[in-house]
């Protein structure tokens, strides 16, 4: 199945060209796609799943838009 | 000066006579001036009633917008604000903590539309680096201190309104003084340590709190009150995205904006738009979502 991810700010770096259509496997969950993309737990503060907050363990279904942010502090 | 009809001031003002309050408003129609239906004054005839009757200017537009005589600097304000909105934000007190990046773009623009109160704290002096997205940081200010070039500049832009600075980085007890009597507070700080310290600092003391902050070309804007946590998750650790992507001055100018909306949407009224969510802005694909917390 394909979900769409962003990875926001410092987290871009691991932005996968297909991001708007991006597979994975049926009961993948959100850390299994952080897993995935190569990104550290420990950098990923907030994860939002169809535009709410969502937890790690999270199982993902088909044309999820997926969100995540490091730590942003700046001003 | 002496304040004039606020909720602190209940007894004063039962010793106001009807007719000084009369006398006081009959100058001020007399003194104002007709343009496209509206009966106007002008900054001097602020500045001069105010000293004759021995109240703050910032009384004396309350005085004039609850008897529809608007102050020529607020004209541009309506109607999308209402004279009421208007006289709500007058009235309104804000915290602002941080004038740098954030802070410097949110106190020129809350302060130019009219929020009456407002005190901000920054203990720190300018640097170069702060030339990029530093609204009040100049080539010849380096070293200075930040809370004063605020002080020196607000002076010139809306003499009309309470503005004061502390020159000190808030922490533990100085909030207690800093945030007493605030309606609202907005977050202007850099760094994350200080945002969680603050929020516990306003949840605390149980004033909502406006915060934003930027990494690069994007940024957030969220509203917390009192017993919620907002993007505190956003606050942990020791670096944030900024250290390694910077912050552009777009992106503080917008976010700065989006916080001082909020502000004044909340200080005049109306609802908050982002409690409980956050308001994302990216500049570098133009993109903008709100998530819900």
């Amino acid at each position: 199945m394909e979900i769409t991810v962003k990875c926001f700010a410092s987290l871009g770096a691991y932005q996968p060209v297909n991001g708007d259509s991006f597979p994975v496997q049926d009961g993948n969950t959100v850390q299994d796609l952080l897993n995935r993309l190569g990104l550290n737990l420990e950098e990923v503060k907030l994860v939002f799943v169809n535009g709410e907050k969502a937890p790690l363990t999270l199982r993902l279904n088909q044309g999820d838009r997926v969100g995540l942010f490091p730590a942003v502090g700046g001003g | 000066m002496r304040p004039f009809f606020t909720d602190d001031n209940v007894n004063m003002k039962k010793t106001w006579t009807v007719n000084r309050v009369q006398n006081i408003v009959n100058e001020i129609q007399v003194m104002s001036y007709e343009q496209d239906g509206a009966c106007i004054l002008s900054i001097e005839a602020t500045q001069s009633l105010a000293e004759k009757f021995d109240l703050s200017p910032l009384d004396l537009d309350c005085l004039a917008l609850e008897h529809d005589v608007l102050p020529v600097r607020y004209v541009k304000n309506f109607n999308a604000l209402q004279v009421k909105e208007q006289i709500n934000l007058l009235r309104s007190k804000v915290a602002l903590v941080g004038l740098g990046g954030l802070g410097g773009y949110i106190l020129e623009l809350i302060a130019r539309t009219g929020v009456g109160s407002i005190l901000a704290a920054d203990g720190d002096v300018y640097e170069p680096s702060n030339l990029n997205r530093q609204l009040y940081c100049r080539q010849d200010k380096f070293g200075q201190s930040k809370a004063l070039a605020a002080k020196e500049r607000l002076g010139r832009i809306n003499s009309s309104i309470d503005f004061q600075v502390w020159e000190k980085t808030l922490q533990g007890q100085n909030y207690k003084g800093f945030l007493r009597d605030r309606d609202l507070v907005v977050d202007a700080l850099g760094g994350l340590k200080v945002r969680r310290e603050l929020l516990q600092q306003t949840d605390k003391l149980n004033v909502p709190l406006v915060t934003g902050a930027v990494a690069g070309e994007m940024g957030y804007v969220s509203t917390i009150y009192p017993g919620e946590h907002g993007p505190i998750d956003l606050w942990q650790g020791q670096s944030g995205a900024e250290d390694t992507l910077g912050c552009l001055s777009y992106g503080v100018c917008l976010v700065a904006s989006l916080q001082s909306a909020e502000a004044v949407h909340i200080l005049s009224g109306r609802k908050p738009s982002f409690r409980n969510k956050l308001a994302v802005c990216d500049l570098k694909d133009f993109s903008w979502q709100v998530f819900d917390f």
